[in-house]
């Protein structure tokens, strides 16, 4: 191990930790990261740095219902200022998915349940609420619907990697009239974390189902576009 | 075959690196998979595999040990991750154990929280401007170049910022520095000799 190494005190481990090195110069920092201690510490610290400038840099969330261990909030938020740029324009969503469910009442004094409440709030844009009110409602009926828009409404909380979990969820059964958005989702979700293999992958098996096909074909060819 | 044989006919470098060289393919696995199982067993097939291409003498003599590795990892990771997708693709039921785990990002996972507050609150104490230059390059990405480029100053004035913005942090931390920042110290010693 060279604690002395040049690489490990240039740009390469806090672009490899921000993920903006690009893929192939990510490959060869990462053949060279995998034998050299001073590099991986580097990355380590960088990790770190990273993850609490962009704490620091933001407001905590209101309402985390995992807990609100300082620590959590700061990889929560550091993951906002994860990918690099061009793949995480690509994971952003400009438009929700559109709910057409005939059970929400928009009007919030007379909703009942979490499902329809927390509907309610996804209606009127307030994810984080909507977020807060469907994981509640996943506890109790966890059906891919109520996993599909959960997954979506952390997405557009600024949750990326949350989301990537539900919207997994929301995969299962195989076959459910959400599977093939809950996909393109999902691809979102790994382009905001800066993942596009993941996302390119998720987008396959849209491909592969024969579902929603045009629209996960272009966002395909845009991860492509970027990468090359 | 003996632990004792393999110890004999594995190459020096792989003796001489087997920690650096998990704890690297650890890192490089975190980056792309989300289950903390599926980082251990790609890392573990990994080294099995490398440690057999030394020992039949197929890691060629200009391919360096890190880089062999590293390429034999990548694989492994697009296995597995084409297996997790053909299963999903096949109806073929998911285990709950190989589903991603609630977390925003797999690497994040090797950040220690308490450190992290630490450097939050050394971050509050170091004047604004290095703090916005420590954002730019180990949030935004941005590189020294590019940002001496735009600010159109020498490179080595911007790096020279970010080290004295490091080692002041690592001051602020009453703390032995990482490997960068003690490097990034005997580097500016060296210059100011």
């Amino acid at each position: 191990m060279d604690d002395r190494c040049l690489l490990a005190m240039s740009d390469a481990p806090a672009l490899y930790a921000a993920r903006a090195l690009p893929g192939p110069e990510a490959e060869a920092f990462e053949d060279h990261l995998i034998g050299c201690g001073a590099c991986q510490e580097a990355v380590r610290e960088a990790l770190h740095l990273t993850a609490a400038l962009a704490a620091e840099g933001r407001r905590a969330p209101r309402v985390l219902r995992w807990g609100p261990a300082i620590a959590l909030v700061a990889v929560l938020v550091g993951v906002l200022a994860w990918p690099s740029d061009a793949v995480r324009r690509l994971g952003r969503v400009d438009a929700p998915p559109e709910f057409r469910g005939l059970a929400v009442r928009v009007d919030p004094d007379s909703v009942a349940t979490l499902g329809d409440r927390g509907m309610a709030a996804y209606v009127r844009g307030d994810f984080r609420e909507a977020a807060e009110l469907l994981g509640a409602a996943a506890e109790d009926a966890a059906q891919p619907g109520v996993r599909f828009f959960l997954g979506v409404s952390l997405l557009l909380d600024g949750r990326p990697g949350d989301a990537a979990a539900e919207l997994t969820l929301a995969l299962q059964p195989p076959g459910n009239p959400y599977e093939g958005e809950a996909l393109y989702y999902l691809a979102k979700a790994r382009l905001a974390q800066g993942d596009a293999e993941g996302a390119l992958g998720a987008l396959g098996s849209v491909d592969r189902l024969g579902l929603d096909g045009a629209r996960a074909s272009a966002l395909a060819d845009s991860i492509r576009s970027v990468l090359r | 075959m003996s632990s004792t044989r393999d110890s004999e006919a594995l190459p020096d470098a792989l003796l001489s690196l087997p920690h650096a060289v998990h704890v690297g393919l650890e890192m490089v696995a975190a980056r792309r998979l989300d289950n903390p199982e599926d980082v251990r067993e790609a890392v573990q097939e990994t080294l099995a595999r490398t440690v057999a291409a030394a020992l039949q003498g197929k890691i060629p003599e200009d391919v360096a040990l890190g880089a062999y590795a590293g390429g034999v990892l990548r694989h492994v990771v697009a296995d597995k991750l084409r297996d997790l997708e053909r299963r999903r693709g096949n109806g073929v039921p998911v285990d709950p154990d190989d589903l991603p785990a609630p977390h925003p990002d797999p690497l994040q996972r090797l950040v220690a929280g308490e450190r992290v507050e630490l450097l939050r609150q050394a971050l509050r104490r170091i004047p604004s401007q290095e703090r916005r230059l420590l954002r730019r390059i180990f949030v935004e990405g941005e590189r020294v170049a590019d940002i001496a480029r735009r600010a159109g100053e020498p490179a080595e004035r911007i790096r020279q910022r970010k080290f004295r913005a490091l080692r002041r942090l690592r001051e602020l931390m009453g703390e032995a520095g990482p490997v960068t920042m003690d490097a990034h110290r005997r580097q500016e010693g060296h210059d100011d000799g």
